[in-house]
């Protein structure tokens, strides 16, 4: 039996505690329940995987990094709270949340507090080009919903599109919403809006023959992985020639599995490409694999590359301000894939692309 | 090495006996914990272990309830025909009633679409499954098979689904995974807070907290769990949730599962603590109770030993020392024997002490008796000890009040201690050293000091020679002072003998010369002559007196008179006398001086001392009188050469004149001793001064520096008797006559012959007799006719003196006169009795003569 004597594990624990230094706190906010769960549990299993790896190499300047995990449950109050108690136990700075709705409610704290942010995958147009405490790894939903706009428009043809979102990340959401209405009304098209709010739906039957009562030619699900599959195999049980669109957010893994050969042939924006071929990706992929017994999916390797990006900072100050000030004066930032441009306003650049599904599987669009 | 302090007694005792009880008792408890500890973390662990196992096997047992349940159940439903197809709700129905755990069941068709769902499910009815790992898991294996642990969508809880495939249908199954809480507690029939279950990625899928499981939270991190994800057994103390438990893990069989349960290390090993516990008291019981024993014998020996050590510091303190002890508590033979041993020796102490203290007591009453000043210091000169006498001497009320005070604050001069602290630093002792000390009054002592060195103390003995001093000082005045008088003494005899035989010769020449004037007419040319020899031997006659006066052989004739009258009379002859360069001032009180003196006399001294002054001052200055009343102590009026304390009266006459060195002040009273020039002074001025005072019974002193003027102070008797008026006698113009007879002995020819001369023509007979027996035998011849006798006082033969007594013898009454050239009081001194017999001083003038004689003559 692995037993130690309780006295010698107790000595040397003390020992090595007198031994390091003061760990940096740092904060991390996902949601971890509900029915979004499963972006949140990617994010902070990729948040932690980066954590215990920087730990293992030493930690910023020495200083061991301490994860502080909160679940905001999706409920901007929930979430209000976490941040606060995060705040008043001292962290430097945050990773999350992943979800715009959830940013925006409490990005004022964090802007009162003087917190960094860094949401790995928050990216409702709102948030770009302000002086404020966030950083955002990922295009804006502008950006990406002008890379599906384009497929709409030049090679799918589609002139009236319902678009199914989710009320309850409506930061995100209705940006990826209005633009499509703007960018289609521009082509000529027309947008049918079925908006509806996750969880409090009877049937999401019912949703779907709203959305198909117009007879589009394609339909968009801006909602989680477990809706968008669910809504999915309702469109799809009803019309079998509607295209199916959907978003990063919605079309993971999970919505594959739930979703099936309904998904086959849908067509959605990426902006990691999950089968990439870049030592270090491969190399992540395969640390994550062993360590939570599944791939990543794109919120893990963002949210590892936000612990990332914030560690880079923290070596080189680790106070609230200093952190920010190291950050946005990066200029560039080696991500898992490719160099990373971070503004002095705390915006990335990072090219969406198109992805669809083929017998299961993900394949990226050329 | 330093010697340390030394141990109590009773502390070492204590300390020994805990000692001797403590390392064995400390050894067996060390042996003891370390068997009990090991067993009994065996015994823990085993238990935890067990616990994991079972928990484990029930849930096991539960989901293979579950797989028989539903494989019947797909038999049951494959079993059917195409037509039954409407009764598969019905079959299905019945299972969501019985099974709590059980929240839908769906049956999939081949092509892996959801034909039935129970409850019903118009969504799920037609739902494309073929994404669903699980359901290809299955479909490949061909037996039942979990899926990992979700979150269902509808429900919120955590939910596992269980997959049967079959030919026709294959039944999936969400069951509920909080029931599994449900079947441990009811396996153990207490809620099982430690236990939580893992699904294959160490993902907690039930647990006693809700939200770790709503959160998805991983122990994947825990070795424990990896280990036992792998289908490794195994307990280690791990930290979950903040808090160090003992955990195990056990896999659950067919699932890939865990359970690992976890208890708080206080309650695994509270048995192990509670063993510790009665351990440690049986060890602090045991030490207790040596030292209570311990403390106990100590008492016993350390009771009679206190006691002792007790008696032993009353006896040093000077306290009364008490008794031995009752006999009871010494219960040690050595310890009796040491009591014994103390109370000889507190006896011989004592008396010793007694005796000292006598001897003290009687040293210290000698001390403080003393005459002598007895003092110890400091080498920096603080007071340690002091005598009665030493605290006289420094002027301090109380010996004890000199105590700690500086000795050095009474020295005249801080130079002489130091002096005879370095001597007596050098040599040990210093003998007979002169100081001077000043009292706290500011009076200054001279005293002999002799210090002795005793370590850093000084010993000092300390007598006070300051009255010895003074009457040293007061002898040697005296003694001058005497010298002075008997040298003034020796030439006042030799003048007054010169002038009694001058006086002789004078009263001859006087005689004659009046005779042969007489005998001349006023017009005769040698009338001239005569009177010229008669005013030279009238010149002559005033020296012999000044001579007689110096020498007090001039008769005062004394009456109480004011000195303010005696200076005013004379005052305005001084003022002519001094002139006019000369600016004179007197001084006189209001009060009446009163001496008894002759005031001719005392004119004559202020006449010589303003003659004194004048010539000291030959270009003018001042000169000043006064008179007041002064009075002495005993010392001061014998330094000032007087005879009493008083009262006094002080003549003072001051000069501002050139002064006198101390050599001339000394020889100033001696007669003819002048500083003035040749021709220009007698020299007899102050001599007769002197003389003038003196005979008053009264002193001069004289203060003069060189330079700065000259003060004689006159010293007189003060008297209370009144002033008699003065009284104004007219002598006769010429001498009476007679024709009595009268026996004239006088052993200068010269002079009986003047005598004879002057009485024959006169009208008297007279008898000549040439000495004084001759002069008895003239008187024995002719006794009835002589009328009056005139004796020389020396004489050969027989003096005046006898040969009035041998003319007494023959005559009582006989009428008798004596003539000398000395005054009467030294005619006393010699011997002579003048008693009743009246005496003419030689030379006098014939008419003086003549009526001295009818006065003899004519009283009854």
């Amino acid at each position: 039996m692995a037993f130690p004597k309780r006295p010698a594990w107790l000595a040397i624990a003390l020992l090595l505690a007198a031994c390091q230094r003061e760990p940096i706190k740092v904060g991390g906010v996902f949601g971890l329940s509900g029915r979004h769960y499963g972006l949140g549990l990617s994010g902070r299993d990729g948040a932690t995987l980066a954590i215990e790896e920087i730990n293992a190499a030493g930690g910023p300047g020495g200083r061991r990094l301490e994860f502080l995990v909160l679940d905001d449950q999706q409920d901007p109050e929930a979430a209000r709270r976490a941040v606060r108690g995060l705040v008043e136990q001292g962290v430097v700075a945050i990773v999350g949340h992943m979800t715009s709705a959830m940013t925006e409610a409490t990005l004022p704290i964090a802007n009162q507090a003087h917190l960094l942010m860094v949401s790995p995958t928050s990216s409702a147009s709102k948030f770009q080009g302000l002086d404020d405490w966030l950083v955002t790894l990922y295009p804006s939903s502008r950006r990406s919903a002008a890379v599906l706009l384009d497929r709409l428009t030049r090679v799918d043809k589609v002139g009236r599109l319902a678009v199914v979102y989710d009320l309850s990340n409506r930061a995100f959401t209705q940006s990826w919403h209005d633009h499509l209405q703007e960018g289609l009304a521009a082509a000529g098209g027309r947008v049918l809006s079925v908006p509806f709010t996750s969880g409090a739906e009877g049937s999401l039957g019912e949703l779907a023959d709203r959305a198909l009562a117009t007879r589009p030619d394609g339909v968009l699900v801006v909602a989680n992985a477990l809706d968008s599959a669910a809504l999915c195999q309702q469109v799809r049980k009803r019309s079998a020639s509607v295209r199916l669109y959907g978003t990063d957010w919605g079309f993971t893994q999970d919505a594959i599995a739930h979703g099936g050969r309904a998904l086959d042939g849908a067509i959605f924006t990426l902006s990691v490409d999950l089968e990439g071929r870049s030592p270090a990706f491969v190399r992540f992929r395969e640390a994550y694999l062993a360590r939570f017994s599944r791939a990543p999916d794109f919120a893990a390797v963002l949210s590892y590359e936000a612990v990332q990006l914030l560690a880079e900072g923290l070596r080189r100050d680790a106070t609230r301000e200093g952190v920010r000030r190291v950050i946005l004066g990066l200029g560039t930032f080696r991500g898992l894939q490719d160099e990373i441009r971070v503004d002095a306003l705390g915006d990335t650049d990072r090219p969406p692309f198109l992805m669809t599904i083929r017998d299961g599987r993900v394949v990226r669009l050329q | 090495m330093s010697p340390s302090r030394p141990h109590r007694l009773s502390s070492w005792l204590l300390s020994s006996a805990l000692l001797v009880a403590l390392v064995p008792a400390l050894l067996l408890t060390g042996v003891a914990l370390r068997d009990l500890s090991s067993r009994e973390l065996e015994r823990a662990t085993e238990r935890s272990t067990q616990l994991a196992r079972a928990v484990a096997g029930e849930v096991g047992r539960f989901l293979d309830g579950q797989i028989v349940e539903f494989t019947g159940l797909r038999i049951a439903v494959e079993g059917l025909s195409g037509g039954e197809r409407t009764q598969l709700p019905d079959t299905l129905r019945p299972h969501l009633l019985a099974n709590p755990a059980l929240r839908s069941i769906l049956l999939v068709d081949r092509q892996d679409r959801v034909v039935v769902a129970e409850p019903p499910d118009p969504d799920a009815e037609g739902s494309d499954l073929s994404g669903q790992p699980w359901l290809r898991e299955a479909r490949q294996r061909g037996l039942p098979t979990w899926s990992a642990a979700t979150i269902s969508t509808r429900t919120g809880e955590p939910t596992v689904t269980l997959v049967v495939p079959g030919q026709r249908w294959t039944v999936v199954c969400s069951l509920d995974l909080t029931t599994l809480g449900q079947v441990v507690e009811r396996l153990h029939g207490r809620s099982l807070t430690g236990a939580t279950m893992l699904d294959h990625d160490g993902t907690v899928i039930a647990d006693q907290s809700a939200q770790r499981v709503r959160e998805h939270a991983s122990l994947r991190e825990l070795p424990l769990v990896r280990r036992a994800l792998l289908g490794q057994e195994g307990s280690e103390v791990i930290s979950l949730a903040g808090e160090t438990r003992l955990a195990s893990v056990a896999p659950v069989p067919h699932t890939g599962w865990v359970v690992l349960v976890a208890e708080p290390v206080e309650a695994a090993f509270a048995r192990l603590d509670q063993s510790r516990l009665i351990l440690l008291a049986v060890l602090a019981g045991g030490l207790l109770a040596a030292g209570l024993a311990a403390r106990l014998l100590a008492r016993r020996i350390l009771t009679p030993v206190q006691a002792l050590a007790e008696r032993t510091r009353a006896l040093a303190a000077g306290e009364p020392v008490p008794p031995t002890p009752p006999g009871g508590t010494v219960q040690f033979r050595e310890l009796e024997a040491l009591s014994a041993g103390f109370d000889a020796m507190a006896e011989v102490v004592r008396s010793r002490e007694k005796a000292l203290r006598r001897s003290e007591e009687s040293f210290r009453r000698i001390v403080d008796t003393s005459l002598v000043g007895v003092a110890s210091t400091s080498l920096h000169g603080e007071i340690l000890f002091a005598n009665e006498t030493m605290a006289r001497f420094l002027g301090v009320p109380s010996a004890a009040a000199l105590r700690g005070r500086k000795i050095t604050d009474f020295y005249e001069d801080a130079a002489q201690r130091a002096q005879m602290v370095t001597d007596v630093l050098a040599a040990g002792q210093v003998a007979n050293r002169e100081v001077t000390f000043r009292a706290v009054s500011g009076e200054l002592r001279t005293c002999l000091l002799n210090v002795a060195r005793d370590g850093d103390t000084l010993i000092g003995l300390v007598v006070d020679i300051s009255d010895l001093k003074r009457s040293a000082a007061e002898r040697e005045r005296l003694e001058q002072q005497l010298e002075r008088a008997q040298r003034v003494e020796a030439v006042g005899r030799l003048a007054g003998g010169v002038a009694h035989d001058l006086n002789n010769v004078l009263t001859a020449v006087i005689g004659f010369g009046h005779l042969l004037a007489e005998s001349l007419p006023p017009s005769h040319p040698e009338r001239e002559s005569v009177d010229g020899i008669l005013e030279a031997a009238g010149r002559a006659t005033a020296l012999t007196r000044s001579l007689l006066t110096f020498s007090r052989k001039q008769p005062l004739q004394p009456r109480p008179v004011d000195l303010r009258t005696v200076v005013r009379g004379v005052a305005s002859m001084l003022r002519r006398l001094l002139g006019e360069d000369v600016e004179f001032t007197v001084d006189l009180p209001d009060q009446p001086l009163v001496t008894v003196a002759d005031p001719a006399r005392l004119e004559q001294v202020l006449v010589n001392l303003a003659t004194n002054g004048r010539d000291a001052m030959p270009g003018g200055g001042r000169l000043s009188i006064s008179a007041a009343r002064a009075a002495f102590g005993p010392g001061d009026a014998a330094a000032h050469g007087l005879e009493g304390p008083g009262p006094w009266l002080a003549l003072t006459v001051s000069d501002s004149g050139e002064g006198m060195s101390a050599e001339v002040q000394r020889q100033a009273f001696e007669p003819f001793f002048t500083t003035k020039g040749h021709g220009k002074g007698t020299g007899l001025g102050l001599s007769i001064v002197h003389g003038i005072v003196h005979q008053h019974r009264g002193a001069v002193t004289v203060s003069s520096q060189p330079g700065a003027g000259t003060t004689f102070a006159i010293y007189l008797p003060a008297s209370a008797d009144a002033v008699a008026a003065p009284a104004h006698l007219e002598a006769a113009p010429t001498g009476p006559g007679g024709h009595e007879t009268i026996l004239v002995a006088e052993d200068e020819e010269m002079v009986r012959r003047v005598v004879t001369t002057t009485l024959t023509r006169a009208g008297y007979r007279v008898i000549e007799a040439v000495d004084g027996a001759d002069a008895v035998a003239r008187f024995r011849e002719r006794r009835n006719e002589v009328d009056l006798c005139l004796l020389d006082v020396i004489m050969p033969r027989l003096n005046g003196r006898e040969a009035l007594g041998a003319i007494r013898l023959l005559k009582p009454g006989v009428r008798v006169l004596l003539a000398s050239g000395f005054t009467g009081n030294v005619l006393e001194e010699r011997g002579l009795d003048l008693e009743s017999v009246e005496l003419l001083e030689k030379p006098m003038a014939p008419a003086e003569f003549l009526r001295r004689v009818r006065q003899a003559l004519d009283r009854p």
